[in-house]
């Protein structure tokens, strides 16, 4: 029976990981691709490593209390670049089937905040990657599923991926 | 070094007449047999383990980005399935510390892969979060480690998860900052319930010493901060410093503030389940529950004072040195200091810890040398002081000797 028990104990941590790790894979092979400018520095984390923290340029700011549940619907920007703007509203909004493309998040410091505001990167690369971000020439890709969860697929550096402007 | 002082105990024994040789002998043979613990093995191995984790987290932090994220993942769950398997293979308790140390290694690799996986998918929790989800996930191979290595590292990692989650928002105020304080006042008392709790459900039994020991050390940190906030002035001094929260919200219990009467009753629930659980408790000695009731009681007024005190009567210009601060306020801190020491220093008297009330008695000494010095000032006054107050401790300790049990007897019928 202790064996059994012991199985489980080890099974356990094993299975939870590998479930957190493909929910994250799920909501990165789902749903729709948006890109949005940023600006940010980088920080590093003890546990991932280094990162870029940036705030993301939505187009506009929510009118919202701290701590209060937001939704920021996403329209196409007219203009030459690919790039998408959002507005912000409360959920009812969001429910009435207005909105095709939107995240849930969250008020903080009268900013928006979805948990897509770090960008994990190697460490000999935070540097360049840093000072292009600092002097507005970042973008960030996202996934955005039907439920309204994103995730970040990549960062762009003057349109390219960050490992192709790292390679140049 | 233990068979030496086995060894003096026997002779002894033997030369008072209480066993005979070929006991003593019977005895040395068993003791010699039985296999010890080389805990110092055990402590070097765990301290090889810990560094040898670190590194590995360090090196997953390096972000090898060459590395394809399915490869980097694939050899993460690799490697945790090596080492499940591993802890499988020495789970018959022939080689404890061996188990423990896969163990360790094991527990330590979920969190670099928890690291690993959030670098990979850019999530963006607090580091709260990542370790709450470690202590969920590694919980029940932690039930199974054979030392208290594992149990003290989860139990610290769950303390170190709920502060940095209290402190997630460095600005208190709101519904969540009121829960988030709530929280992180009532942590003493919470990591003590939570000792209790583990110590009678029998699986948990391992958590029981850790939780004891940071109640203890949480308890002890948190008076020693009531008594210097309070016995330094700086509640009145100094309008920038966060002690300045306490008045605040002891200002807000006052004036019928909602939210700062949800924060001093969370305060005082876990305060009565404490209550409650030294009471039901199994297992328990009459004394130990008594203390145990008493202890959480006064914690309790402590962290209440703010709400029963109204500071805000004293205009903060005030010279907390000066005379015209009271007296009565002047010693609150130090008091209530003194009144945890000496129901800690009982309580640890009841359990046999010895080394810990003498500690707590230590304690209560150099506090008492130093009311004297912040409160009267000259080296007169703090000599008879101090000798009015050796001669109360004595004659406190003579009155309770003499009718303690007429005490306990009492207190034991309050208990039923």
């Amino acid at each position: 029976m202790k064996k059994y028990l012991l199985i489980a104990a080890v099974v356990f941590p094993i299975v939870c990981l590998f479930g957190v790790m493909l929910s994250k894979q799920m909501r990165l092979s789902q749903g729709s691709e948006v890109i949005l400018p940023i600006a940010g520095f980088d920080p590093r984390d003890l546990l991932s490593g280094h990162y870029l923290t940036y705030r993301i340029n939505y187009g506009s700011s929510p009118d919202c209390s701290r701590g209060q549940e937001v939704y920021a619907c996403f329209f196409k920007a007219s203009g030459p670049e690919e790039l998408y703007r959002a507005r912000f509203a409360a959920r009812d909004d969001i429910s009435g089937g207005e909105c095709a493309l939107f995240i849930k998040g969250r008020c903080e410091n009268g900013r928006f905040t979805a948990g897509i505001e770090k960008f994990y990167i190697p460490e000999q690369y935070a540097a360049p990657l840093d000072k292009a971000v600092r002097a507005g020439k970042g973008k960030i890709v996202l996934q955005i599923s039907g439920s309204g969860s994103a995730a970040i697929k990549d960062l762009l550096i003057d349109g390219k991926s960050w490992r192709e402007f790292n390679q140049q | 070094m233990k068979t030496q002082k086995l060894t003096a105990h026997l002779a002894d024994w033997e030369r008072q007449g209480l066993i005979t040789p070929e006991q003593s002998g019977s005895i040395l043979a068993y003791e010699s047999a039985r296999q010890t613990t080389p805990w110092v093995l055990y402590s070097f191995v765990m301290l090889g383990v810990t560094i040898i984790a670190v590194g590995i987290i360090s090196l997953v932090a390096a972000n090898w980005t060459d590395i394809a994220p399915w490869l980097k993942l694939t050899a993460d769950f690799a490697i945790l399935g090596g080492l499940a398997a591993c802890l499988y293979r020495f789970s018959d308790g022939s080689q404890p510390a061996v188990f423990d140390a896969i163990a360790a290694f094991f527990i330590f690799f979920c969190l670099a892969s928890i690291g690993l996986i959030a670098q990979i998918y850019h999530t963006g929790g607090q580091p709260y979060q990542a370790l709450f989800l470690w202590c969920g996930i590694t919980l029940p191979v932690t039930l199974f480690a054979f030392k208290k290595f594992i149990p003290n590292l989860w139990a610290a990692a769950v303390l170190t998860a709920v502060i940095l989650f209290c402190f997630h928002d460095s600005r208190l105020g709101g519904p969540a900052g009121i829960y988030r304080l709530a929280i992180f006042w009532s942590l003493p008392l919470s990591i003590l319930l939570a000792g209790m709790l583990c110590r009678s459900v029998r699986p948990l039994h391992m958590l029981a010493g850790p939780f004891f020991f940071w109640a203890g050390m949480t308890c002890l940190g948190a008076t020693v901060y009531f008594d210097i906030v309070h016995s330094s002035g700086i509640i009145l001094e100094n309008s920038a410093h966060p002690a300045r929260l306490f008045s605040y919200y002891g200002y807000g219990a006052r004036h019928e503030d909602a939210s700062v009467h949800t924060l001093y009753r969370i305060i005082d629930l876990v305060t009565v389940a404490v209550i409650a659980a030294s009471i039901f408790m199994k297992g328990l000695d009459k004394k130990v529950r008594i203390f145990l009731c008493l202890l959480a009681g006064l914690f309790c007024i402590l962290m209440n004072i703010y709400g029963i005190i109204d500071y805000s009567a004293y205009p903060r210009h005030y010279s907390y040195s000066g005379s015209d601060y009271p007296m009565l306020l002047k010693l609150i801190g130090p008091a209530c200091c003194i009144a945890m020491l000496l129901l800690a220093s009982f309580l640890f008297s009841c359990l046999n810890h010895m080394r810990l009330f003498n500690t707590c008695l230590n304690l209560i000494g150099l506090r008492f040398l130093i009311i004297y010095f912040q409160v009267f000032g000259s080296l007169a006054t703090t000599g008879i002081g101090l000798i009015v107050s050796g001669l109360i401790i004595i004659g406190a300790v003579i009155a309770w000797y003499k009718s303690h049990k007429k005490l306990e007897a009492w207190f034991g019928g309050l208990l039923g």
